[in-house]
């Protein structure tokens, strides 16, 4: 029989609700991987074993009083450090909310508690979610559960290695520009960016509004679903919340007849060859369950990550303002009010924030507003147009989810733009507003997770979940990765 | 549009931002390749009339009515320096100017 923390979240929540195993038991089983990788692997910042315990015994008081907890009994739910939980730090990998305990719960943190989940802990993140690996993170890199020394990817990075490593069978992550997916695929899970307006943005902490999106990691589809379920839908405190249905997640069907394009523009230059190899393999065992793949363009798509790179550090700029030393976070000396706020700002952001406030501000300004913002909004509004088109043909678009597999640590740290460019594939679907889905295809033959990444048009979550699922079954099934060294220490069973 | 650190200068001070001179120059060579990146897009061919992307298909204002705020206390309490009732900052307006 396998161990409470290598069990998906369906199946927890089945065990705790109809008593086969209590919620304080899934708990430790998680406490204490948890807190045994996390040494190496750096996922979590904040971790309180007893607040965890606390959570899971009311569940279990709950249950033996009768009650049903809810679609997500017992289950842990890593929440990234974006996302207000009330009383616990929500530092955004700062140092400048370094102090900061939010007097709210996100909305949804409030849907999880509502779903009967355990909130198991916060984790790491770069800066404000700027970044694709972690190390803008004030407080260290998250590394890679399949590889000590490579990146976990990011931002979302703590949220993928939990949940690749066993220690969380569900995470919550938020995506702006690839930060659920990019990460989902270097770790070999699935991660899943919704549709623009589907998951409330409500305590979140705003990086750039209008490509923002929260969503789910899981080592499977049906637990992506399960995730995403308990949290999608209406939220009249986010304004951009939409009021649509939300879709029916749990559909099954085969592959046959669904159109599936492929564009072009994804699989030049910079893809590397074990990327396409495993991409290639994955799209032959599609078209041989039935779907039918064809070649599509979307010739805008090149342009994405300059529109995202004036898009997304405008919007930020303007978000990051607020950070002043006066309501909340540190507070920097100064003579005068203006002389507190640049020192604090100074003092409290990184490097990479610090570029993209500046950047941002930059494209703002008098004399740049039009050249800048105003015509990659321009731009969007075309790329958005070219997708809408695109989908009259097909039904979803398939690509790899990143170029390459996960790069090594330092690789690509003093270099900005290669960062950037490292979200090529995925920051599309931010702009366009659709939801995306990066599901594991296979790894490399040095061991690193590669990512297929589905995009369907938006509100098509039915159909992309239904697609996931019939995919999921065709390609190689989630693996462990290998314990991490532990000298004088127990070392993990054999998986 | 090429950026150098006293272009960078300008903008931190828009940005409330402190900027050392040696960061300035650091962040004069990173922003100056970025932007050199995004210029890419002044060459893209838009049709005429073309309208930038607006997120809001429908009114988003709710109803102007009275609602339950954060109580006071939690309001404050994440803050650097207060009094109980007010967030303290440094004077903002000098004797002579007031």
């Amino acid at each position: 029989m396998s161990e409470l923390w290598q069990e998906g979240a369906a199946a927890l929540a089945a065990a705790v609700r109809g008593r086969e195993a209590s919620a304080v038991d899934v708990a430790d089983a998680h406490l204490e991987r948890a807190l045994r990788w996390n040494d190496h692997v750096e996922a979590f910042l904040h971790l309180e074993p007893e607040e965890v315990r606390r959570q899971a015994r009311e569940i279990d008081r709950r249950i033996s009083a009768g009650e049903d907890p809810g679609p997500l009994a017992g289950v842990p739910v890593a929440i990234k450090d974006n996302l207000c939980v009330r009383g616990q730090p929500t530092t955004c990998a700062s140092r400048i909310l370094e102090p900061f305990h939010p007097p709210y719960d996100a909305h949804v943190v409030e849907r999880l508690r509502a779903a009967g989940a355990i909130l198991f802990g916060k984790t790491n993140l770069d800066e404000f979610a700027m970044g694709s690996s972690t190390e803008n993170s004030a407080f260290g890199p998250t590394r890679n559960p399949f590889d000590l020394a490579r990146t976990a990817g990011g931002s979302s990075g703590g949220s993928a290695a939990a949940v690749a490593a066993g220690l969380a069978p569900l995470a919550l992550g938020s995506d702006t520009g690839g930060s659920i997916r990019q990460p989902a695929a270097l770790c070999g899970v699935v991660g899943m960016k919704p549709t623009y307006g589907l998951v409330s943005r409500y305590g979140l902490i705003a990086f750039a509004s209008s490509l923002d999106q929260i969503g789910p990691f899981a080592r499977t589809v049906d637990d992506a679903a399960l995730l995403l379920e308990a949290i999608a839908g209406r939220d009249a405190r986010d304004a951009t919340s939409s009021a649509e249905a939300v879709p029916d997640l749990r559909q099954r069907g085969d592959l046959k007849g669904l159109r599936i394009g492929v564009p072009k523009e994804c699989f030049g230059e910079g893809l590397s060859a074990d990327v396409r190899t495993l991409v290639d393999g994955a799209l032959g065992k599609l078209t041989a369950a039935g779907a039918r793949i064809e070649e599509v363009s979307l010739p805008l798509s090149v342009h994405g990550i300059a529109v995202y790179y004036i898009v997304a550090p405008s919007e930020a700029s303007s978000n990051l303002a607020r950070y002043d030393g006066v309501r909340y976070g540190i507070r920097g000396e100064g003579a005068s009010v203006e002389e507190m706020f640049a020192e604090t700002r100074g003092e409290g952001f990184g490097a990479e924030v610090k570029r993209r406030i500046l950047l941002g501000t930059f494209a703002l300004s008098s004399g740049y507003y039009e050249a800048y913002y105003g015509r990659a909004q321009k731009v969007r509004a075309a790329m958005r147009h070219e997708m809408e088109e695109c989908f009259r043909k097909v039904d979803l678009l398939a690509s790899a989810t990143t170029p390459t597999a996960a790069f090594a640590l330092g690789e690509k740290a003093a270099d900005p733009l290669a960062m950037y460019l490292s979200d090529v594939l995925t920051v599309t679907a931010n702009l366009c507003g659709v939801p995306a889905l990066s599901l594991p295809c296979g790894r490399t033959p040095a061991g690193l997770p590669v990512g297929l990444q589905l995009t369907a048009p938006r509100f098509g979550e039915a159909t992309l979940f239904r697609a996931a699922r019939a995919a999921e079954a065709l390609l190689p099934l989630f693996s462990w990765p290998p314990a991490p060294p532990e000298p004088g220490r127990r070392q993990e069973p054999p998986r | 549009m090429a950026i150098d650190p006293a272009e960078v200068l300008r903008i931190a001070r828009l940005a409330r931002l402190k900027v050392d001179p040696d960061e300035a120059r650091r962040l004069a060579k990173d922003l100056d390749r970025i932007v050199g990146h995004i210029d890419s897009l002044r060459a893209v061919e838009l049709p005429e009339g073309s309208e930038a992307l607006t997120c809001f298909g429908r009114d988003v204002h709710r109803a102007d009515e009275p609602g339950t705020c954060l109580p006071r206390e939690d309001a404050l309490r994440n803050a650097p320096m207060q009094d109980g009732d007010f967030f303290l900052v440094p004077k903002i307006v000098d004797k002579e100017e007031a």
